[in-house]
């Protein structure tokens, strides 16, 4: 009967128990640690900035590429075409 | 919605009371619950502008500082398993001890004995369990507040709670069987 109270006891001991408070310079201490990261962020806004220009940069330096492909070849086709017509045309005259 | 330094200081007026017993009463560290009041606060002055409305600000600092203490945890747990591990390649490596018994700076003087053998026996619970318990009995939360936290029904947590309290009682009768000989 005993051992079941003691039990009892040490399940319920943390009835009554009070509030503990934290150090009263928790508040500066945190304080001190948003300036911090508000200045290590800044740097790495600027690097994010830096890195969209690059790649919008390196975007439009592969679509210049793929669309001049496009003209030199379509170029040859028409190249090729006339040339086609030419001999065409000399043909008829002989 | 960014907050103001006057915003941020009041929250942290109303909550750093209950933020820091939550996590003591979870970590069993003093210093470390110290320093994820710390964090939490910091979350919270950084996600203040994702904060919905759908919960209230209360429940939403809670769910913040469990979330860390989880994470705490997990990554202590990290950090044994790597000295456990490196003690065993390396004779100078030291395995680290937790000291045995936490002493909640709220308990009373006369049941400071009985507390340290629930908290350490809390400590070894399921992590939902634990979570319900230490809400219920430390923060004084309601079962419908609690699921508002946990993110469940409260159903499930009256059933954290009673299989909490039987765990309870179950391991301290098997961790200290020397209590069935003392009157």
């Amino acid at each position: 009967m005993d051992n079941e109270k003691r039990i009892l006891d040490i399940t319920n001991s943390l009835d009554g128990m009070q509030k503990a408070a934290p150090s009263p310079y928790l508040y500066s201490k945190i304080q001190t640690r948003l300036k911090d990261s508000s200045i290590k962020n800044a740097p790495i806004q600027w690097a994010f900035a830096s890195f969209s220009a690059l790649t919008l940069l390196l975007l439009i330096n592969i679509s210049l590429f793929i669309y001049s492909n496009k003209t030199n070849q379509e170029s040859e086709v028409t190249k090729e075409f006339i040339s086609s017509r030419q001999e065409m045309n000399s043909d008829q005259l002989y | 919605m960014q907050l103001e330094e006057t915003q941020f200081k009041e929250i942290y007026t109303h909550f750093n009371t209950m933020v820091y017993n939550l996590a003591i009463s979870y970590i069993q560290n003093v210093e470390e619950a110290e320093e994820i009041t710390q964090d939490v606060f910091i979350q919270v002055h950084e996600s203040f502008s994702k904060f919905e409305n759908n919960s209230t600000l209360k429940t939403w600092i809670f769910r913040i500082t469990i979330n860390k203490c989880l994470d705490h945890i997990k990554a202590k747990k990290r950090k044994k398993r790597m000295a456990f591990v490196s003690s065993l390649f390396n004779t100078s490596g030291q395995i680290i001890h937790e000291s045995i018994e936490f002493q909640h700076p709220g308990i009373i003087t006369e049941q400071k004995e009985n507390a340290s053998i629930l908290f350490s026996c809390i400590d070894e619970l399921p992590e939902n369990q634990k979570t319900a318990f230490l809400l219920s009995k430390v923060e004084g939360l309601s079962n419908p507040e609690i699921s508002e936290v946990m993110k469940t029904s409260v159903s499930s947590v009256e059933s954290y709670i009673f299989r909490a309290k039987q765990n309870l009682q179950t391991m301290v009768k098997k961790k200290y069987p020397s209590l069935s000989k003392k009157k």
